[in-house]
């Protein structure tokens, strides 16, 4: 068996919080708590979550601008927090990250060909001429012209913007790339064209991407696996279609309930979640899901917390009850199942959105 | 449409355009709109950023700033009282914030940070609740409207959220305080523009089944304007598809989805990723700039299906069915 491209091993990043006089510390904000993943080369793993989950601190954790309170990262085997400078200096630029707003990861008072040209400048020994060639190859395969080069932020869409995002990491051949929401606050047709971009650079390019999202809809699409994270930590993973099938955490069940469907009239599902989460500042006893769970049980799931435990090939859920939420034919005409077992009993004049689909 | 219905609607925008006048030139937002919403029925406004829904609304609100801002021609009912006539003065003290309320997308910047929660919502039925409703001032009838508003909108403990500044409460508590104000005055029109845009799913479908509640009680006319097919879907009893300033196609939901007849309509719904998509479909080229738009149909450059009549005249009104309108050659 190769060795994962990616691997993160019971990552924690806690923030303190400092109040009063003395700006003491008064408490641990436990952003992300504990995450292992794997990611191997040229797959898509999705990381989704509602806000406040830590997904973006996880991918922040990892690309290293955050310092990890405590677990390890490694890339290529090697891991990170041990390698000289110098070396983690170079092994770092296959890893990148592309920040989830793109007017605020541009320098207004920069045209965009300084912006793209700046990462080479800071990491090759490449000449000017070499280095706008390669800029002016790569904005070229992210479907924008050197016109583009010479806007500044402001002038550009918030299509063209992530682009150009993507063009001036694509600059230095990383291999992995973390997306922390890449199609946040883009409208549905743009949406379509950024996600076909992503996949064509994929291919192009070799790259294996970590997907940040909290679209459900979106990962489908995109990702091989999926990891559901709660105030901090996965409490779901597998390959999307187990997961989004056959949803084992309640969690992922409830954010699956939650998506608006493109079928009016249909009776909304039952299942969905009251309130919103807990501060992270102030975790719930047990299970951090517990203070929300329909399933929740008194003196079991507030005792202990439960930890990951396989279910299917590579499937893994953390939840005391995940037995009791195998979808069984019942169980999905009751929850919904995603829809997909409903969508493919539908009869054809609802099923027009799909079949021109597949056309 | 008959004369009957027609006046049956509380709304009624009628071949409304709008131009704001910019140093680039003159930018045509709007161009013949026309809409109708019905007594307690929830109209969605759907299409693409810069298609022109938010400045739909806020022309019935009379808060188009002018200049640059200008209403060519149109007119804007509700009820029995054209809009367009009436004075800034008028418009405030009778129609905004009374008979037609906002609930808005951006949920710190429309609330006063330095006051709490409890001076806001009581200063909406101190200024604009009793007036129209002819209730009298009964001491704590206030206090116990608002508590029991709070309460239909899911917030728990409503004494103490009362006593909160904006700034201490979650993007999605502070817009079910929004929603609560906007219910607050009994009014006749709601105008929701993307209340739900900003909030995560989970809660995003708490609050679109309050909303629904909310309107099936009060028995109001809702304008929810929208980017979201699926919103659409859970919310809309009609819905009206906007692109580049003009309206595309008018239908009850159910037929839109199952039988969209305009193409931008059919692009659109296929570009939407849901559940039960593997694959999601791209619209080719981009929205146009609205400065010296083509004279024909606004979509004639991406349209799959034109025609050459398309380029230069503009499509009219063909009803594809009784409550079915297309505005588009095809069916011309």
């Amino acid at each position: 068996m190769t060795s994962p491209l990616l691997e993160i091993r019971a990552l924690k990043r806690y923030f303190p919080v400092r109040s009063g006089l003395l700006h003491r510390i008064t408490g641990l904000l436990r952003a992300v708590d504990g995450v292992s993943l794997e990611v191997n080369a040229g797959e898509v793993i999705g990381i989704v979550g509602e806000s406040g989950c830590g997904k973006t601190t996880l991918g922040k954790t990892v690309q290293g601008i955050y310092r990890p309170t405590a677990g390890e990262i490694f890339l290529e085997g090697k891991p990170l927090s041990r390698l000289p400078a110098k070396d983690l200096r170079r092994l770092g630029l296959s890893l990148q990250y592309v920040h989830q707003d793109p007017l605020a990861s541009f320098d207004p008072w920069w045209p965009m060909a300084r912006s793209l040209d700046e990462p080479l400048r800071a990491h090759t020994d490449l000449p000017w001429s070499e280095r706008m060639e390669r800029v002016v190859r790569i904005v070229k395969a992210v479907g924008l012209d050197t016109e583009h080069l010479e806007c500044f932020p402001h002038e550009l869409s918030g299509g063209q913007l992530r682009r150009l995002t993507l063009a001036r990491v694509l600059a230095l051949n990383p291999r992995v790339l973390i997306l922390d929401e890449p199609t946040a606050s883009l409208d549905v047709s743009v949406q379509a064209r950024i996600l076909k971009l992503l996949s064509d650079l994929r291919s192009e390019f070799k790259l294996t991407y970590v997907f940040i999202s909290h679209d459900l809809r979106i990962v489908r699409i995109m990702c091989d696996r999926v990891a559901v994270m709660y105030l901090g930590k996965v409490v779901e993973i597998g390959p999307t279609e187990a997961v989004l099938r056959d949803p084992r955490h309640p969690y992922t069940r409830a954010l699956l309930a939650a998506i608006p469907r493109l079928s009016p009239g249909e009776p909304q599902d039952e299942n969905l979640l009251e309130g919103e989460p807990p501060s992270p500042l102030f975790l719930p006893q047990g299970c951090r899901f517990s203070s929300r769970c329909p399933l929740f049980q008194e003196g079991l799931c507030n005792a202990s917390e439960p930890a990951l435990s396989p279910i299917g090939p590579g499937h893994e859920a953390a939840c005391f009850r995940s037995a009791e939420l195998s979808t069984s034919e019942e169980t999905v005409a009751r929850v919904g199942g995603f829809g997909l077992e409903k969508a493919e009993k539908r009869e054809g004049s609802k099923m027009r959105i799909g079949e021109s689909d597949a056309s | 449409m008959n004369r009957t219905a027609e006046e049956s609607h509380l709304l009624r925008i009628k071949n409304l355009a709008l131009e704001f006048h910019t140093e680039r030139g003159v930018v045509q937002a709007l161009d013949g709109v026309n809409l109708a919403v019905a007594k307690g029925e929830v109209l969605g406004l759907v299409g693409e950023s810069g298609c022109g829904k938010t400045v739909t609304g806020r022309s019935v609100l009379g808060l188009i700033p002018c200049p640059p801002g200008r209403i060519v021609r149109g007119e804007i009912w509700l009820d029995q009282e054209n809009l367009m006539t009436l004075s800034q003065e008028n418009l405030r003290s009778r129609v905004r914030g009374s008979r037609i309320t906002l609930v808005p997308q951006d949920t710190l910047g429309p609330l006063n940070p330095v006051h709490t929660v409890g001076t806001q919502m009581g200063d909406i039925l101190k200024y604009k609740g009793r007036s129209r409703n002819g209730r009298p001032n009964r001491p704590g009838s206030d206090h116990q409207e608002i508590l029991d508003l709070l309460r239909a909108v899911h917030l728990p403990d409503p004494d103490k959220i009362l006593a909160k500044y904006p700034a201490e409460l979650s993007g999605g508590q502070r817009q079910r305080i929004l929603i609560a104000m906007a219910f607050l005055p009994r009014p006749e029109l709601i105008i929701a523009d993307e209340p739900t845009t900003a909030l995560d799913v989970t809660v995003q479908a708490q609050i679109l089944k309050i909303f629904r509640d909310l309107v099936a009680r009060d028995g109001c006319s809702v304008l929810f304007i929208t980017h979201d097919m699926g919103v659409v879907a859970a919310i809309c009893d009609r819905v009206s598809v906007m692109y580049a300033g003009q309206i595309a196609e008018t239908a009850p939901v159910r037929k839109l989805f199952e039988s969209p007849r305009h193409p931008y309509t059919v692009k659109l719904l296929d570009s939407v990723p849901s559940p039960e998509k593997k694959e999601i479909s791209q619209i080719p080229g981009t929205v146009p700039t609205l400065i010296n738009i083509n004279k024909g149909c606004r979509f004639y450059d991406r349209c799959p299906q034109r025609l050459d009549r398309c380029r230069d005249h503009k499509p009219g009104l063909t009803q594809a069915d009784e409550d079915h309108a297309v505005f588009c050659h095809l069916f011309g």
